[in-house]
């Protein structure tokens, strides 16, 4: 949203030093838990941004941060997945006897 | 290499050794080869068209609304059984978008054909995912004809 290059033109080159985790965003997005993906993706889209503007302590933050909310968003997921597996296997267990 | 000078300071400011970037750019790809064993393996006990051992949408549970990942369970079971119609029919957008993120993963793993050069350069555009899964999302809530199609049910 603050980053002045919507066309990605040049900073391609330097994409592998500050990962943008923009896949995981992507993969949390669809398989996990919503917000968090798109929080994620949000911050994804400043990194090449702020590399391209010299700003490297400020893209490895962004960079940090979209792989925070992508755990984040995973961790929510996997955590109720979980649950919700163990209940049902119980509900079951239980409605049978 | 115009951005060279770019990535000498990258280096400076992040001290890594190279051993350490070798497994992280395979990881999105094991993760993608361990979810579809895991969907091999769970999809072939269970569906998730009956209502019971797989969770549904923790957002769709919390709010009534779709989020742009609904439906992913189903469509993920429909294309493993090779119903591409009812894939579409719960998630399009994950059909589309899996081919699309297997290339990503490639690309982060360092296989790069140049020819695809130029679409890997639009699909890297976070802003791009971000208003296709934002409009997608907002989109297969609306409850009339033409966005309704895109709700899973």
């Amino acid at each position: 949203m603050s980053s002045p290059n919507p066309m990605q033109g040049g900073p391609m080159g330097s994409r592998p030093n500050v990962p943008n985790h923009l896949v995981w965003a992507i993969l949390c997005t669809l398989f996990c838990c919503l917000p968090g993906g798109i929080v994620a993706i949000i911050y994804a889209s400043k990194v090449d941004g702020l590399v391209a503007a010299g700003d490297v302590a400020g893209a490895q933050a962004a960079s940090d941060s979209a792989k925070m909310w992508c755990m984040i968003s995973a961790g929510v997921g996997a955590v109720f997945a979980i649950l919700w597996v163990c209940l049902s296997v119980f509900g079951a267990i239980a409605s049978h006897h | 290499m115009r951005s060279l000078p770019t990535t000498d300071g990258l280096t400076a400011a992040l001290p890594r050794e190279p051993w350490q970037a070798l497994p992280s750019r395979w990881l999105p790809l094991a993760a993608l080869a361990a979810g579809s064993a895991a969907c091999g393996l769970v999809f072939r006990n269970a569906s998730p068209y009956d209502r019971g051992l797989l969770p549904p949408c923790p957002f769709h549970a919390c709010t009534g609304l779709y989020c742009p990942g609904c439906g992913s369970t189903r469509a993920l079971y429909s294309l493993m059984h090779g119903d591409l119609p009812q894939a579409m029919a719960m998630n399009p957008l994950l059909v589309v978008a899996l081919p699309v993120v297997l290339l990503m993963c490639l690309h982060v793993a360092g296989f790069r054909p140049r020819a695809l050069d130029p679409v890997v350069r639009v699909l890297a555009n976070p802003r791009l995912w971000l208003v296709v899964l934002l409009g997608f999302g907002v989109l297969r809530n609306l409850p009339f004809a033409p966005f309704a199609w895109l709700a899973p049910n």
